[in-house]
């Protein structure tokens, strides 16, 4: 079989393509250039966010707090080791051998 | 119970902005496409005195040995993939792997998803697992979605336990912003990060979570299925997704190089994304981004069938295409990100071929579908041999069809979805591949573009 004319036409194509490509990404890196779109932005370090949540907090040592908490709430959780520790405890006991509470 | 409010300040984790002044890459790109085509001239040159046949045959004799290897590179690419595909089902059907059962926290990214976050909230609480809690990052919502989802913050009865859940209302930051910021509250050692319009099945986490066991795995990709069905447009796409993405993705799970974990559903150690650097938001696929750095960092990440989840598929055609180009782009990005993988198998073999695949299934494969067609039917029509035209469509038909009919096995999937194959090759994924192209050709020119918002009809399993 007779590949040469094959691949000519393929190359044919390929550098018609080429240049089409070249050309219109040369045109449109001008355009870019005299709109000056390009801008950095500054990133934000943090940020601040509202927590809704059912009748206790925690709060990973990494999150700050904003507001202070409530003393019913700190009663109930004030570092990420206790809610560790009490979520363990929630999940861990068993109502017979099935049910879980979270209280 | 009463429900408490509290001001807390997060991290803005895994942000990474654009370095947005491209004029060097541009112009490099622009030279070495010049230098590229010089060298093809030269080829020109030389090869074209030897073309002695007149023009219309030689374009059909080029047409037909083109024909040749495109079919025998799709034939390839087919066999390749059901093969390695059964393997993974074979394997798959044969280990048992022992339960595990750690606390996993299911993180919910929400933007103006009022509609469907109470159906996506409520298929969480029937969850067949007994240790987890669900936090919604509510992404700075202009609708009601912040009202919605305050109701249902509290402790909910699940299936085997009470579920925890919380509400976090943030400013508008992305969703990969979204999810850090859910995971960074997170006290689980796991974390299924998922999406607003997502249902998940009772299983999935009980199915996904023992793989855990292996503590070299960063990650489990779950099975996603078209939620909204029952039209012509989802009904193809809930067949793409199970013959197009589902197959590809058992397939690379038995050959270790899954490159992409689906954003509806992907279970993560939680170590495996704070040592991969979090989401970025600096591509438009942030799981396609994620999955890389966890591959790159060398976790292992594996694919779970049961793991299912039901999303919303777009159901008109502007805003598929929509879906479809922010999805190439973002791939585009994420390859662009680590390229030196793309380059240099020395690095990593393993990465190196998982760059290759992604670039093939993002460039090459949806070119050569394209040329092929167009090529081949002009020719064909052209020179008088328009009868072969059926024939064409008649093999490649034959051959969605039967890869349909082994994934509707494997998965379960409904019966119906099959005869879709019969457009499937030649109209739909002709069309996603022409927006593939489009969007692959903006993404090499640095057109700017924005994340663009689905629009969500509120579709519930259940119903």
């Amino acid at each position: 079989m007779e590949l040469i004319p094959v691949f000519a036409f393929i190359v044919l194509v390929a550098t018609i393509a080429t240049f089409i490509f070249s050309l219109a990404a040369y045109i449109l890196y001008k355009i870019r250039e005299k709109r000056g779109r390009f801008t950095e932005t500054a990133p934000h370090q943090a940020f601040k966010a509202e927590l809704v949540a059912p009748n206790y907090y925690y709060l990973p040592s990494d999150v700050q707090q904003v507001n202070e908490m409530s003393n019913e709430a700190n009663e109930a959780i004030d570092s990420r080791d206790g809610i560790s520790k009490q979520v363990e405890n929630d999940i861990v006991n068993k109502n017979n051998g099935n049910e879980l509470v979270w209280k | 119970m009463k429900n408490k409010k509290k001001g807390i300040i997060f991290k803005n984790l895994g942000v990474k902005h654009w370095n947005k002044s491209k004029a060097p890459g541009m112009l490099r790109l622009m030279m070495s496409s010049l230098f590229f085509s010089g060298i093809l001239l030269i080829i020109l040159y030389f090869t074209m005195p030897l073309i002695n046949m007149p023009i219309g045959g030689f374009v059909v004799y080029s047409s037909i040995v083109a024909l040749v290897v495109f079919l025998s590179i799709l034939l390839l690419r087919y066999f390749s993939i059901l093969f390695t595909s059964f393997l993974f089902v074979a394997k798959y059907s044969t280990i048992k792997i022992p339960d595990f059962n750690p606390l996993v926290s299911i993180i919910i990214p929400v933007y103006n998803e009022g509609k469907i976050i109470k159906d996506s909230v409520m298929s969480l609480l029937k969850m067949n697992y007994n240790k987890y809690e669900i936090i919604i990052v509510n992404d700075g919502s202009t609708d009601n979605t912040a009202e919605i989802c305050e109701e249902l913050v509290g402790v909910h009865k699940g299936l085997h336990s009470d579920i925890k859940v919380t509400l976090i209302n943030k400013p508008n930051g992305g969703k990969s912003s979204a999810l850090n910021t859910g995971i960074q509250y997170s006290k689980a050692d796991f974390v299924l990060c998922m999406d607003g319009d997502t249902q998940l099945a009772p299983n999935s986490l009980k199915e996904s979570v023992k793989y855990f066991r292996d503590e070299k795995l960063g990650a489990v990709a779950g099975n996603v299925k078209i939620l909204n069905r029952k039209r012509i447009l989802t009904d193809l796409q809930a067949l793409e997704y199970i013959e197009g993405l589902n197959l590809l993705r058992s397939s690379q799970s038995y050959l270790g190089i899954i490159n992409i974990i689906p954003g509806p559903i992907g279970i993560f150690r939680k170590a495996a994304i704070q040592q991969s650097g979090w989401y970025s938001n600096d591509t438009f696929a942030e799981d396609a981004d994620l999955t890389l750095k966890l591959r790159i960092a060398g976790w292992k990440v594996v694919y779970e069938m049961n793991a299912v989840a039901y999303t919303e598929a777009p159901e008109n055609i502007h805003q598929l295409l929509k879906q479809r180009y922010r999805w190439t782009r973002g791939i585009l990005q994420s390859i662009r990100k680590y390229k030196e993988y793309l380059y240099n198998p020395f690095i990593d073999f393993g990465n190196t071929i998982i760059m290759w695949t992604m670039f093939y299934d993002a460039i090459i494969w949806p070119t050569m579908n394209i040329f092929a067609n167009v090529f081949f039917i002009s020719v064909a029509l052209i020179f008088g041999m328009s009868s072969l035209i059926p024939l064409w469509w008649a093999i490649i038909a034959l051959l969605d069809i039967v890869s349909a009919l082994y994934c509707v096995a494997v998965e379960k999937e409904e019966i119906r979805l099959v005869p879709y194959a019969f457009v499937y090759r030649l109209f739909f994924i002709f069309l996603i591949d022409i927006t593939k192209a489009a969007a692959t050709i903006e993404e090499f020119l640095g057109l700017e573009m924005t994340w663009g918002k689905l629009d969500r009809v509120g579709s519930n399993k259940t119903n």
